[in-house]
């Protein structure tokens, strides 16, 4: 008697593993760093795709930026990384170079995603040595917010500056430390806010064909320009990393900012009467820095024709017209896509529109260089911070980075 | 230790005994074997090496110590982590046993204030480090605030190099006195009162009574609350990332933070693992001379 049931009931398993099998699904795992407002975005469109593909199921991992890099590069190199990558461009060629991430120049041929309607700077951002290693998650520009109620306060028109002599006299005018800062401008952890202010006059850190540009005449001027007014009027805390430049403006600390398309939502709950603006026109040029997060295919998941078939898939999904509007009404970050930037549903946000204008002359910060993160903690951020401290004049501090800089991309 | 008692080595039962005793230990041997024994002569095959995670490693010889020597950002994390050293471990030191002594009366509320001085040690150091950047902020940080209620003004500590280890120090002598009175505490509490009823009848006062009576008998307990702390502080990491990730301008870039530096954000961790062999030769130097300074009986 027992031992006939115990026959039936490994039947039954047996015949409920073999039809599990039948409905096998292709896992894909995917990790990314989007942990702020605009997660249950990301969410959403993930559970959407799992819900339409059910011979697909999207893991997902969502992590703080700083421990997803810490994470991943020591998980690929024991093959255990994810099948995608939301990766920061500036991180891609490191990635490259380790030898994990796969080629995927056929995606535009391969999906209903053609290469021209995704905004070139972001497919560009994650191209390396002429190969493509992903398509973008998510696109933004830098523009500028100014706090209306603080110009008005200051007797000045609540409109943006135009040129830097206009955002200067405005930025002077409106500080009054230590309780009003005109223009804020963080050092670390942050945006490339320096960067951009030194495009804007021609100069920058690393040119695109890897020329040392940090100690440049351009670069210093601009430089100069900015950090004497920090010392003179105290248009700025020194020191500032990212988070608190936000803070600051966003408990009416700070008279103008410099960030991205994800403040938005922070600034409208916390009540500012505020609105954003082209960054103003340089001596040279009118610059901004833009940002790229790539989908980013691994090695092993592009070596498997049936996961590198389902991981086409969401891609495609991603970047599909539905998905894209979406992404950018539910996140506020331009959309992906060129070809819908001037949809009603688009045109119709406060802010979208905005900053995909400011898109279209980004340029990246560090991008295309494997030394990314050593520039950045060894070279860029030491010099800027013992520039405002006060403890390097200009020239010597961007001298001394331009020698280090040279040591380490030759 | 029984195991090495000479007088049973020579009995069989004795020698049953100690295989049981080998049994007992496995568990927690392997443990220290896989995830100590084994982490640190890895480490050690890799200062000899470049492995930085994207390339295969190559045998460098000395090259990473070479480099050590001559890197000017290393030595200032020496000089950094000694600073941190010396400021946190004797006014901690003296601050908790001050604190241990004034709560080891008898009195009313003693057991509240034991309480409360304890609490930030089971706190986790994050979570604190994350209280105190939003206390010390100049905007609206609560320290700041009630500083210039009795017109002290303090600017930006955790921005401003002059300032940002002080910061750092102050945090950790309060978050770890706690756990250092409790040691004292105990240690007070070990002393036998027929000492002090000796030296009153030889007409000592209360601060003879503590200088000839106390602070001997608290020897070994200070030893170890030093021994401690001086390892600790030599390890500091958590606090320094949450509040200063090492800056201002490398200010508070302590050795095991200059590490992180070299393991996790540029991935050179053969350097990383030479830096990190330098900190467990200086820690095991530390240790042994203070272990030798204070191995003295209880006069």
């Amino acid at each position: 008697m027992r031992s006939r049931r115990l026959v039936l009931l490994t039947a039954v398993t047996l015949v409920l593993l073999l039809a599990g099998g039948a409905y096998a699904k292709t896992t894909l795992t995917f990790w990314n760093g989007f942990t702020g407002p605009d997660r249950p975005v990301v969410e959403s469109l993930v559970q959407q795709f799992n819900d339409e593909n059910p011979d697909i199921e999207i893991e997902m991992d969502i992590m703080p930026w700083d421990s997803f890099m810490q994470k991943l590069m020591p998980s690929y190199i024991v093959g255990k990384g994810p099948d995608i990558a939301g990766l920061g461009a500036e991180l891609l060629p490191r990635l490259v170079e380790a030898g994990v991430l796969a080629p995927i120049d056929d995606v535009f041929t391969e999906t209903s995603v053609p290469r021209d309607v995704l905004a070139p700077f972001a497919v560009d951002a994650a191209t390396y040595k002429g190969k493509l290693y992903g398509t973008p998650m998510s696109s933004f520009a830098l523009l500028m917010y100014y706090n209306k109620d603080h110009f008005t306060a200051a007797g000045l028109a609540p409109e943006a500056p135009n040129n830097w002599d206009e955002w200067m006299q405005a930025a002077i005018k409106l500080s009054n430390p230590p309780q009003q800062y005109g223009m804020v401008l963080p050092t670390k952890e942050s945006p490339a806010v320096w960067p951009l202010l030194m495009w804007s006059n021609g100069g920058g850190i690393l040119g695109e064909d890897g020329e040392v540009l940090i100690d440049s005449k351009e670069t210093k001027e601009a430089v100069s320009f900015w950090a004497d007014a920090v010392h003179q009027h105290e248009i700025s805390p020194v020191g500032l990393i990212g988070p608190e430049t936000d803070k600051l403006f966003q408990t009416g600390k700070a008279s103008m900012h410099i960030v991205g398309p994800w403040m938005t939502a922070g600034f409208t709950e916390a009540g500012l009467n505020y609105d954003v603006a082209p960054i103003p026109e340089g001596p040279k040029t009118r610059a901004t820095a833009g940002g790229v997060t790539s989908m980013a295919v691994s090695k092993q998941a592009g070596a498997d024709p049936e996961k590198r078939k389902a991981v086409y898939r969401f891609l495609e999904f991603w970047n599909s017209e539905e998905s894209q509007i979406k992404w950018a009404l539910g996140a506020g970050f331009p959309p992906n896509r060129i070809d819908i930037a001037d949809s009603p549903e688009i045109m119709a946000h406060p802010w979208v529109p905005k900053f995909a204008a400011g898109l279209t002359y980004a340029q990246g910060y560090l991008v295309g260089t494997p030394k990314f993160s050593e520039i950045e903690s060894d070279v860029y951020e030491p010099a800027m911070e013992s520039i405002l401290l006060g403890k390097q004049t200009v020239e010597a501090a961007l001298d001394e980075a331009g020698q280090k800089l040279r040591e380490l991309v030759k | 230790m029984f195991i090495g008692n000479p007088k049973q080595k020579k009995q069989p039962i004795a020698r049953h005994n100690q295989h049981i005793a080998y049994l007992f230990l496995f568990p927690s041997l392997a443990v220290f074997m896989v995830f100590i024994i084994y982490p640190i002569g890895f480490s050690l095959w890799s200062s000899f090496t470049n492995w930085s995670l994207i390339q295969s490693a190559e045998y460098v010889g000395w090259a990473n110590y070479v480099r050590l020597w001559k890197d000017q950002r290393f030595w200032n994390a020496v000089y950094n982590t000694v600073v941190y050293t010396v400021g946190v471990v004797p006014i901690g030191t003296m601050l908790s046993l001050a604190l241990a002594v004034a709560l080891n009366q008898n009195l009313k509320g003693t057991k509240f204030f034991r309480t409360a001085i304890f609490l930030p040690v089971v706190a986790s150091t994050a979570i604190i480090a994350i209280v105190w950047t939003f206390l010390f902020d100049p905007q609206i940080g609560l320290f700041v605030y009630y500083l210039s209620k009795i017109r002290i003004t303090m600017g930006a500590w955790l921005r401003d190099p002059d300032y940002a280890m002080l910061a750092i120090i102050i945090v950790s002598i309060w978050k770890n006195v706690g756990f250092n009175m409790v040691i004292f505490l105990a240690g007070l509490q070990g002393i036998p009162y027929s000492l002090y009823e000796a030296a009153k009848v030889d007409g000592a006062n209360r601060l003879q009574m503590f200088r000839y009576v106390t602070l001997p008998q608290l020897r070994p307990t200070t030893a170890f609350v030093i021994v401690m702390s001086v390892l600790g502080s030599f390890q500091v990491f958590d606090q320094i990332y949450v509040m200063t990730r090492g800056g201002p301008l490398y200010s508070t870039e302590t050795l095991v933070q200059y590490i992180y530096h070299h393991g996790f954000v540029t991935f050179q961790m053969s350097y990383g693992a030479t830096i990190a062999m330098f900190l467990l030769v200086v820690i095991l130097a530390l240790t042994i001379f203070q272990l030798r300074l204070f191995d003295r009986p209880i006069d």
